[in-house]
């Protein structure tokens, strides 16, 4: 699978610089309808299929992934609060923190972002738009027959 | 509002050519010896801080520099609580805005707040690593419902282990495995 091209005056130049496959649909009978998971590395080794969200105000993850982190993390602000659609209102506090986005094929991309820390957060860990997913490129083919679905991934 | 509170908020901050006296004062400093007064007219400034700080945003923001003792005390806390209300209410524009008027160095919390509501920074592509995603996709759409609720970590479309603990997961895998290669997913409850 090759990149994406945007058309700049006469030239065609690349609009992705990574794709992966992503998860989509259902995880068995009766299991939740995961919308779209996509491969990413969180702090410098911690691999993870996390949500992409862009309804989320901020990425997030767990106090145990933020444990597993440890110094990888940057200074915690003051707590805020957050409302998610899985689990209402949740409390934590904002980091800045490395995330690549893993491809298959092309580049990863890494980014230095920002994300919520919440104690009460047991859901995958989600790639919300503040502080990350706003500075990216995405795109997403559903593919003709499940398994196929690509994401593609750049920026400027 | 209190006489005392009324005086200050009725004059316009510009027209001073300096800060108003009463900001450089301490919270636990008795200004009028009368403690209540003192406290509700330190909540009086308190209120203004963010027009007040608004305020000094002249074209060359040239208070700013050399006025740290405004964010010391209460006016500090009452920045701090403006800002991460704010951005609870999703207003990362505004809050950054009052950020901007404050200068760099005077807090280290406030820097902080400086720091996360900057925008992402990409930084240099590396070449891919992604390896069998595909194959570990299909795992979980086919196998993952037997582990509702826990932490599995996989490799190449094969499971390693599961926990309810990450850490715990974690812990094990890493015993055995170069993490480089491992993906991590928490297969949800419902």
């Amino acid at each position: 699978m090759g990149h994406l091209f945007r058309r700049s005056g006469d030239q065609c130049v690349p609009w992705s610089i990574g794709n992966a496959p992503f998860l989509t649909g259902s995880l068995g009978p009766g299991q939740s309808f995961y919308l779209v998971g996509v491969t990413c590395r969180i702090g410098e080794i911690v691999e993870d299929i996390a949500i992409l969200d862009t309804g989320s105000p901020w990425s997030v993850i767990g106090r145990e992934t933020a444990t597993i982190l440890d110094n990888q993390l940057g200074e915690p602000t003051e707590t805020i609060r957050m409302l998610t659609a899985r689990y209402g209102w949740i409390e934590g506090e904002l980091c800045r923190l490395n995330i690549t986005l893993i491809a298959e094929n092309g580049n990863d991309l890494p980014i230095e972002g920002t994300v919520l820390v919440a104690d009460e957060w047991e859901g995958p860990t989600i790639l919300g738009y503040r502080g990350f997913l706003e500075k990216l490129r995405i795109g997403l083919d559903p593919g003709l027959v499940p398994g196929n679905q690509i994401f593609f991934f750049g920026a400027e | 509002m209190n006489a005392i509170g009324s005086v200050i908020i009725s004059v316009p901050f510009p027209i001073y050519g300096r800060f108003p006296p009463s900001w450089s004062y301490a919270e636990s400093e008795d200004t009028y010896g009368d403690a209540t007064l003192n406290a509700e007219f330190i909540k009086e400034e308190l209120h203004l801080s963010r027009s007040f700080i608004r305020s000094l945003s002249g074209p060359k923001n040239s208070y700013l520099p050399s006025n740290r003792h405004l964010f010391n005390g209460e006016v500090f806390f009452h920045t701090l609580e403006d800002i991460r209300s704010l951005v609870e209410g999703g207003n990362v524009e505004e809050a950054n805005h009052l950020l901007s008027l404050i200068h760099v160095g005077i807090s280290d919390k406030i820097d902080n707040w400086r720091r996360v509501l900057a925008k992402p920074i990409i930084k240099a592509k590396k070449p891919a690593t992604g390896k069998n995603i595909k194959t570990n996709i299909a795992w979980l759409q086919n196998e993952s419902g037997k582990y509702k609720g826990k932490w599995v970590a996989l490799k190449d479309g094969k499971l390693l282990g599961s926990h309810k603990s990450r850490i715990e997961l974690h812990q094990t895998i890493i015993k055995t495995h170069n993490l480089s290669e491992i993906m991590f997913f928490k297969v949800p409850e419902e």
